[in-house]
């Protein structure tokens, strides 16, 4: 790790987050760089389009997509850049064109699965969703909504990710359970041992996958999560597991922060050679890390206040980090102002790379 | 004994004891199996509580008061219960299915919102400040109602953790009515008389026992030979049913229904217990503080509750013991509307839920609501002296008309600004 790469990998952020409206878990750019999609705890996927001719990003709310409900938990452009799909927590699967005016949906599924859909993938040919959830199954469609194909794993499917050339894909649950398999047969390839990220305590089953990544060269298969103390307020230091693919074998085991750091929440491959990753804790603990598998310490880390996802804009100049706002929690009744009850939001914090 | 309690720590007549060995014994001449004589000879004139604590705060919107499509909702679905109209959180499947034995209040407004201070305030039903400690509801009933003659601990209670005696429930009613633990469900150590004492011998050494219980009392203060005794046959009437504790003879189905783990196996030996006459039994879970990671915590937890909750109210059904047995479900308070960084609720003691079945309860309804968003609630609001003048009432305990002594001082048995939620009442 030299100075240099360490500058090259210190992140500035834009001078103000963009303050999302509802609670956001889920969020994606479009191919073209020109929209933003958000879903919201609320049921909607917010949509924004980037301001051009801007010296730094700035987003114009447009009409939210309309005909989902509960958590809008997974959304995703296709490679078409005209079409989004999106799930919710209630196994509503919908699909918009999103660059035109319309809200509602040009097709939708309900019960595409029986409860809360996790994730939602295109598939690296752009010829298929993938949708997985807490029914245990992933559901194969068309980008025009037919059902094509589906596995039975069990479980409470939390993370999914194509291998590069498409041909198999990764699952991993709740339960700790972590495999590859193969599409054409919908047979398992392997197993893999990602146990440290589970504890179960008393009754509840702690911990999981809860972030999922594949190099580009479909070599190293990345899980994170966090190597749990205890359920409840769940506590435990956010945590990566790097797996040889070919054979299974865990490369490395590491820890990226403290015990009330808490989940390893999402990666990203940066292609200048470092991964992206971002953890959240106890509320207000949050950081953005950039880290590489070689060296003992991130090459930059930036605290924010609990950090749920980062999204790469697709011109590779910006990218977008989801976050909950500052002084999130607190027991009891917390009114604002004019003595309504008060929610959280999710600050959109928007980081550059120095210009090389 | 000393596992159990210090001798001199209890208190109880003589008489009341011998009274209700007499009638256990009249059981036991029968020639039935205690538990079953029990259950069919004196059930139907008994009064029993299972109290099951959800210890941290379970989500109300993750359970009794769910909010879809709500800014706060959350991600699960509501779904239909027995009862048309009624709908619980997509956790509890099983709850559902038996909601036409259920009453739940979900008007709950209470005063505390921390765990250390809102767990005893709540137990011992929140009375007004009179310098004194009030006891657990467990205690209270103990008090009231005692064994009802089963020879048996009158509140006992089976938690994860340690076993032993636990005095601070009882406050100012004195140790004698708090509550025996068995940590992890198990008996107390040393419990089963030793292999090499034979049955003949220990009747011997219960004879000595006796005598010298005697010339104890003589020398002490009325009442604490008394409660000396109480706590030694306590001790051998437990040890006369350990087969209480072996849930190996248990049939699989049951095991299975009430589901392998540490709380399915806990309520299975509540319903035990309650067959076999205890007055008072109290089961704890803990672990459900989900200031983190609230959703998928409960999406682990609530399963494994809603599994052994909907099977022993099945059981008391079944078994015609419902209507003898007030049960209660709750936490301390519930979780906030507003869902925090860490995907957490926070405590919230403004506005949640609780739910009750079996004896001189209404079932098959809900009593109060919240609004909306569940950030308030609607109507009248109940405080948790309603629930105890509520729960005394369901017992046939007139909290106009019942006072604790506390030393020759009257105090009312739950906090008498507040009355019961008749709406409950059966």
């Amino acid at each position: 790790m030299t100075p240099e790469l360490k500058a090259k990998f210190t992140p500035k952020a834009a001078k103000k987050p963009l303050d999302l409206s509802q609670q956001v878990v889920s969020a994606c750019f479009s191919p073209t760089g020109v929209f933003l999609l958000a879903g919201s705890m609320e049921g909607q996927v917010g949509r924004w389009s980037l301001v051009p001719d801007k010296p730094e990003p700035e987003l114009a709310e447009k009409p939210p997509l309309t005909g989902l409900t509960a958590w809008v938990s997974a959304c995703v452009c296709l490679p078409d850049g005209k079409l989004a799909v999106a799930a919710d927590s209630f196994g509503n699967l919908a699909c918009w064109s999103y660059c035109d005016d319309a809200t509602e949906p040009v097709w939708k599924i309900e019960n595409a699965h029986d409860g809360w859909i996790r994730v939602v993938l295109v598939s690296p040919d752009g010829q298929k969703i993938a949708t997985c959830g807490r029914d245990g199954r992933i559901v194969f469609w068309s980008a025009d909504g037919k059902k094509q194909s589906e596995i039975k794993i069990g479980g409470d499917l939390s993370e999914m990710r194509f291998a590069p050339d498409g041909k198999s894909l990764f699952v991993g649950s709740l339960a700790g359970k972590l495999s590859q398999w193969e599409l054409a047969g919908a047979t398992k390839l392997r197993d893999f041992d990602a146990s440290p990220l589970l504890k179960p305590d008393r009754l509840q089953d702690v911990g999981g996958i809860r972030a999922m990544a594949v190099s580009p060269d479909g070599a190293l298969l990345l899980v994170g999560g966090t190597q749990p103390v205890n359920g409840g307020n769940v506590q435990g230091k956010p945590t990566v597991l790097a797996f040889d693919v070919a054979t299974a074998e865990l490369k490395k085991k590491t820890e990226l922060g403290a015990v009330g750091d808490v989940y390893v929440t999402d990666f990203a491959w940066h292609p200048d050679g470092c991964w992206l990753v971002t953890t959240s804790g106890n509320p207000g603990q949050g950081r953005f890390l950039c880290w590489r598998m070689e060296d003992e310490q991130p090459l930059s880390e930036t605290k924010l206040s609990n950090c749920h996802a980062v999204r790469q804009h697709p011109s590779g100049k910006w990218f977008a980090l989801l976050t909950t706002n500052a002084n999130s929690n607190g027991n009891g009744k917390v009114v604002d102002k004019n003595g309504e009850y008060r929610g959280n939001s999710s600050p959109l914090v928007v980081m550059t790379f120095p210009v090389a | 004994m000393q596992h159990l309690c210090k001798p001199w720590e209890h208190r109880l007549s003589r008489r009341a004891w011998l009274g209700g060995m007499s009638a256990a014994g009249a059981v036991a001449a029968s020639g039935l199996p205690f538990e079953v004589a029990i259950g069919d000879e004196l059930a139907k004139q008994k009064k029993q509580v299972l109290f099951v604590w959800i210890d941290g705060g379970m989500s109300q919107y993750e359970s009794w008061d769910p909010k879809p499509n709500s800014q706060f909702g959350g991600p699960f679905r509501p779904i239909q219960t027995s009862v048309p109209g009624i709908q619980v959180c997509e956790l509890m499947p099983r709850s559902a299915k038996i909601m036409q034995h259920l009453c739940v209040v979900r008007g709950m407004c209470t005063q505390d919102n921390s765990h250390s201070a809102g767990v005893p305030r709540i137990q011992r039903g929140d009375p007004k400040n009179r310098g004194v400690t009030y006891p657990f509801f467990g205690s209270s009933v103990a008090k009231l109602i005692g064994n009802q003659g089963t020879g048996l601990p009158a509140y006992v209670s089976v938690k994860p953790g340690s076993s032993g005696f636990i005095y601070q429930d009882a406050g100012f009613l004195g140790p004698q009515f708090g509550a025996v633990a068995f940590g992890d469900g198990k008996p107390p150590e040393n419990m089963a008389r030793p292999e090499s004492v034979s049955e003949a011998d220990e009747e011997l050494r219960q004879s000595l026992r006796v005598k010298a219980d005697e010339r104890y009392r003589l020398r002490r203060r009325p009442g604490s030979a008394e409660a000396n005794g109480y706590v030694f046959e306590s001790a051998r009437e437990l040890m006369r049913q350990q087969s209480l504790f072996d849930l190996s003879k248990v049939d699989p189905r049951d095991r299975e229904r009430y589901g392998d783990h540490e709380f399915g196996r806990h309520m299975l030996l509540a319903r035990r217990m309650l067959e076999s006459g205890i007055t008072f039994v109290k089961v704890t879970s803990y672990g459900w503080d989900t200031h983190g990671d609230n959703f998928n915590g409960h999406a682990s937890l609530m399963p494994r509750y809603d599994q052994a909750f909907a099977s022993i109210v099945e059981d008391l059904q079944e078994r015609g013991m419902l209507d003898n047995v007030l049960v209660i479900t709750m936490s301390e308070f519930g979780r906030t509307p507003r869902i925090n960084g860490h995907v957490g609720r926070d405590h919230f003691p403004e506005a949640w839920s609780l739910a009750m079945s079996g004896r001189g309860v209404k079932r098959g309804l809900t009593v109060g609501k919240t609004n909306a968003k569940g950030t308030a609630v609607e109507g009248e609001a109940y405080d948790i002296g309603h629930m105890f003048h509520t729960w005394f009432a369901a017992l046939g305990i007139d909290t106009g008309k019942t006072q604790f002594d506390n030393h020759g001082q009257p105090l009312p048995i739950a906090h008498e600004d507040m009355h019961a939620v008749k709406e409950v009442l059966a």
